[in-house]
């Protein structure tokens, strides 16, 4: 792996750590956290800084370096998270992003001189404020709680009191020490041992081990000892080279991932990590050692304790014959099992066996139906072949997902940055992120999501004196959720904001052209309107949204995934878009039909029920025009041989198969010649092989050697329902 | 014997400066003693020249004192175990 691969990896880890932060931060301002959320801030950001430093990003560590001590003053309790601090640090975070964007893309790095200024002013705040500023009250009863930093211990036990041996001094000192040699680890004795020797330049780049050891302790670890061992004489002291070396120990219930995690990107330092008892036999012997004092022996004065010169002191062996000492790698197994382990593989590779499946797939139903022409069709390793190649393919398809938080963690941003925009007040909640979908659905959802949360905002959401004279709270409410459903995603953007105005986006669609003064139209209808090209209904344009160049684009966008937008608007109360996507591209369910001569697939998830129908059911108007009964309701039928301009095919309905379809418009009903079997299909996309053909969401290779088309059912009848008197007499090449 | 008060920031860049101003205390043959209670922010560069400090005065048979220290330099003495290093003398 050569530089650039492991920088990569750094990046790649960036946003991970961003995307963590984000989730921290939507905890902080619900007030559901504690010191570990705080911690975890901090210590993503601290791993940013340390892979700067190693990959030379140096205005980006410089950034981290005094994020990272504001951070740490507050994570410790010196400072208390006021919402004005937490402003500042949100804020300081939006610009990280930028940082790590600007290092990843060999950009300029934003100009952060009044946010470093800011840093450094809220760094240096004189006193905490009182507790009734804080962001909430359970933030400052969480962090008050006994916490699993260092620090806090020592905030707890400062205020001990006194042994009172008359020496003066009334901090607690003594206390102080002897609660730092509570041991740390399980009583049983096969907790960890850690050995950490900071290397020499573990100090450049603004390296500060200490941190490694206030981390290790947040994770439970208890330092034990200090190697000066290796500490030259004052005059020989180069003053920015490292050289103390520690052993801490640590819980056996600490994973040693975690342990390890802590020195992430710290490049410059001899970690040894061993579990068991006896594990301080395998420390480096020669080593002097300076121990804590004896609590007892400590005097009660506001100096340090006295004590002669550090002595060289042989670490205590554990006598227990039973405990084992395992080296790293024969440990590494025990928290193996605990561990969700990881590694990374390049996506090309990924794709070839994505495409490899497919191909698999393909080869696999043409052998079904080479065999089923010799009465073959039947045999069980035919039957277990199937079943495999179908599991092997949905563990291939498992690997692409990817959870939707990838795609969510960048919208309290785009929020941020709307509330200042518009002076509008928004509570983001966010539900299902954990979701998972296939990773070009992740890839290309987020253009279309953003336009439809800026547009929640900017048209849904009203102005916080609108909203309070319509009796509603000030702040509004923008929830963002995904869920699966139906072997689709849902992703829902809603909003509690003022609704759809039918009434004003009925006038502003007669207005533009869009509809006839006398058009009679459903609410459904209506509100479908929005996604009509150039229309817009904002008073005033904005640079957020509002231009009506957009939402007709989200519908494109949606429907190129496969995805389709239905609108649920109550006025007054707010709107909710959802848009329903499929899991995964790469494969779909689909109805193997025929026309004429032609074989299509029509996606299984548009299709309501498939039926031969009586006379009586289909209802002509003029010559090619029909409509089903379908339970009292009717609904046109759609023939595909005329729009495709298919010859040969069955023109009479009542001799035909019709399937009711669901579509964007409704229901519709699509006519043809017969059903050949219902499968899973593997999409060969026409953009890549060929171009883009409008009414075809692609193609695929049947048992039979033989290409389908794959119907765009959305397509095809949003055409048919604009000039439902002219199909398209050829396939057209969509534009 | 003067007290020499410690600044409030003992980082990395403080270093060099504390090593040549302890540096010129004991070559004066003088004590060392210093004044913790202005620290706000520490780190090991410093940490490690007041604990090369105080052995330097321990060889040389003069006192070495670190009085009232802050919170912030209180904890960080304690979470790197060098109590003993930087304790009083003579």
């Amino acid at each position: 792996m050569n530089f650039d691969e492991i920088q990569q990896i750094f990046f790649q880890e960036c946003e991970e750590g961003l995307a963590t932060m984000e989730g921290n931060f939507a905890a902080v301002r619900q007030g559901a956290y504690d010191t570990e959320t705080i911690n975890t801030i901090f210590r993503s950001v601290h791993s940013i800084k340390g892979g700067a430093g190693a990959f030379g990003h140096e205005r980006l560590q410089a950034f981290t370096h005094e994020y990272e001590t504001l951070l740490d003053l507050v994570r410790n309790g010196t400072l208390v998270l006021t919402p004005a601090l937490l402003g500042t640090i949100v804020s300081a975070f939006d610009m990280l992003s930028d940082h790590v964007a600007a290092a990843r893309d060999g950009g300029t790095p934003p100009a952060d001189g009044a946010m470093l200024a800011r840093l450094i002013e809220a760094a240096h705040a004189p006193e905490p404020q009182a507790a009734q500023d804080t962001v909430t009250e359970a933030a400052t009863v969480s962090t008050g709680a006994v916490g699993n930093d260092f620090d806090d211990l020592f905030e707890i036990c400062a205020p001990a009191p006194s042994t009172g041996d008359g020496d003066g001094g009334d901090d607690g000192f003594d206390d102080l020490f002897a609660l730092c040699e509570t041991p740390a680890t399980d009583e049983t004795g096969d907790g960890w041992h850690i050995t950490l020797v900071p290397g020499p330049t573990a100090l450049d780049h603004g390296g500060e081990p200490l941190l490694l050891l206030r981390e290790l302790a947040a994770l439970g670890a208890e330092v034990t000892s200090c190697d000066l061992g290796n500490l030259p004489t004052l005059s020989d002291l180069h003053p920015e080279r490292a050289y103390l070396g520690w052993t801490l120990t640590a819980p056996s219930s600490v994973a040693e991932d975690d342990i390890r995690a802590v020195f992430e990107f710290m490049g410059d330092v001899d970690l040894r990590i061993v579990r068991g008892a006896n594990a301080e036999d395998e420390a480096p012997e020669a080593l002097p050692i300076a121990n804590a004092p004896e609590a007892a022996s400590a005097p009660m004065t506001d100096t340090l304790p006295p004590s002669s010169a550090p002595q060289p002191v042989k670490a205590a062996a554990s006598p227990d014959p039973a405990a084992t000492v395992l080296p790293p790698e024969a440990a590494a197994p025990r928290t193996a099992a605990a561990a969700v382990q990881t590694i990374r593989v390049d996506l090309d590779k990924l794709d070839r066996l994505v495409n490899l499946v497919g191909e698999l797939v393909i080869t696999q139903a043409m052998l079904a139906q080479r065999l089923s022409e010799h009465q073959l069709g039947g045999i069980s390793e035919l039957t277990d072949l199937d079943h495999l190649t179908r599991e092997l393919q949905e563990s291939t398809m498992a690997i692409r997902a990817q959870p939707m938080k990838t795609v969510f963690s960048r919208v309290p941003r785009i929020i941020r940055e709307l509330e200042v925009e518009t002076g509008k007040r928004v509570r983001l909640d966010i539900e299902g992120e954990m979701t998972e979908v296939d990773k070009t659905v992740v890839e290309r959802i987020g253009e279309p999501l953003t336009h439809l949360i800026r547009n929640a905002v900017d048209h849904g959401l009203e102005t916080p004196a609108e909203r309070l004279a319509a009796g509603k709270p000030e702040e509004g409410v923008v929830t963002l959720s995904a869920a699966h459903h139906s072997g689709r995603i849902v992703i829902t953007v809603a909003d509690d904001g003022r609704g759809i105005d039918r009434k004003r986006v009925r006038a502003k669609a007669v207005e533009r052209g869009i509809i006839a003064a006398d058009a009679i139209l459903t609410e459904e209808e209506i509100d479908n309107l929005i996604f009509a090209p150039g229309f817009s209904t904002a008073s005033t344009v904005s640079n957020i949204s509002g231009r009506g160049v957009g939402m007709d684009v989200v519908r494109k966008n949606v429907q190129a995934l496969g995805g389709r937008i239905g609108i649920s608007s109550q006025l007054g109360h707010g709107s909710s878009f959802a848009l329903s996507l499929p899991l995964t591209l790469a494969v779909l369910d689909g109805m193997i039909v025929t026309v004429g001569e032609q074989t299509f697939v029509i996606p299984l998830g548009h299709i309501v029920e498939s039926l031969r129908p009586d006379d009586d059911a289909v209802k002509s108007l003029g010559a090619t025009a029909s409509l089903l009964d379908v339970r009292g309701s009717y609904v046109p039928v759609h023939r595909i041989a005329e729009q495709l301009g298919i010859a040969g095919a069955i023109a009479d309905p009542t001799q035909a198969v019709l399937i009711v379809v669901e579509s964007d418009h409704g229901q519709a009903v699509l006519m043809v010649d017969s059903i050949q079997d219902q499968r899973q299909v593997v999409v060969k996309s026409l953009e890549a092989n060929y171009e883009a053909i409008h009414g075809l969401a692609g193609a695929t290779i049947l048992g039979d050697g033989r290409v389908a088309l794959i119907l765009d059912v959305d397509a095809l009848i949003s055409r048919w329902r604009r000039d439902p008197r002219h199909g398209a007499p050829q396939l057209e090449l969509a534009a | 014997m003067p007290v020499h008060p410690l600044p409030a920031s003992l980082d990395t860049s403080a270093a060099s400066p504390l090593r040549h101003d302890l540096i010129a205390t004991l070559d004066r043959g003088e004590a060392i003693h210093l004044d913790g209670s202005g620290v706000a922010r520490v780190g090991q560069a410093c940490l490690q020249v007041l604990a090369a400090a105080q052995a330097c005065a321990v060889a040389r048979g003069v006192g070495f004192r670190l009085d009232d220290p802050s919170d912030a330099l209180r904890h960080m003495i304690a979470l790197a175990r060098l109590e003993s290093a930087l304790a009083p003398n003579g």
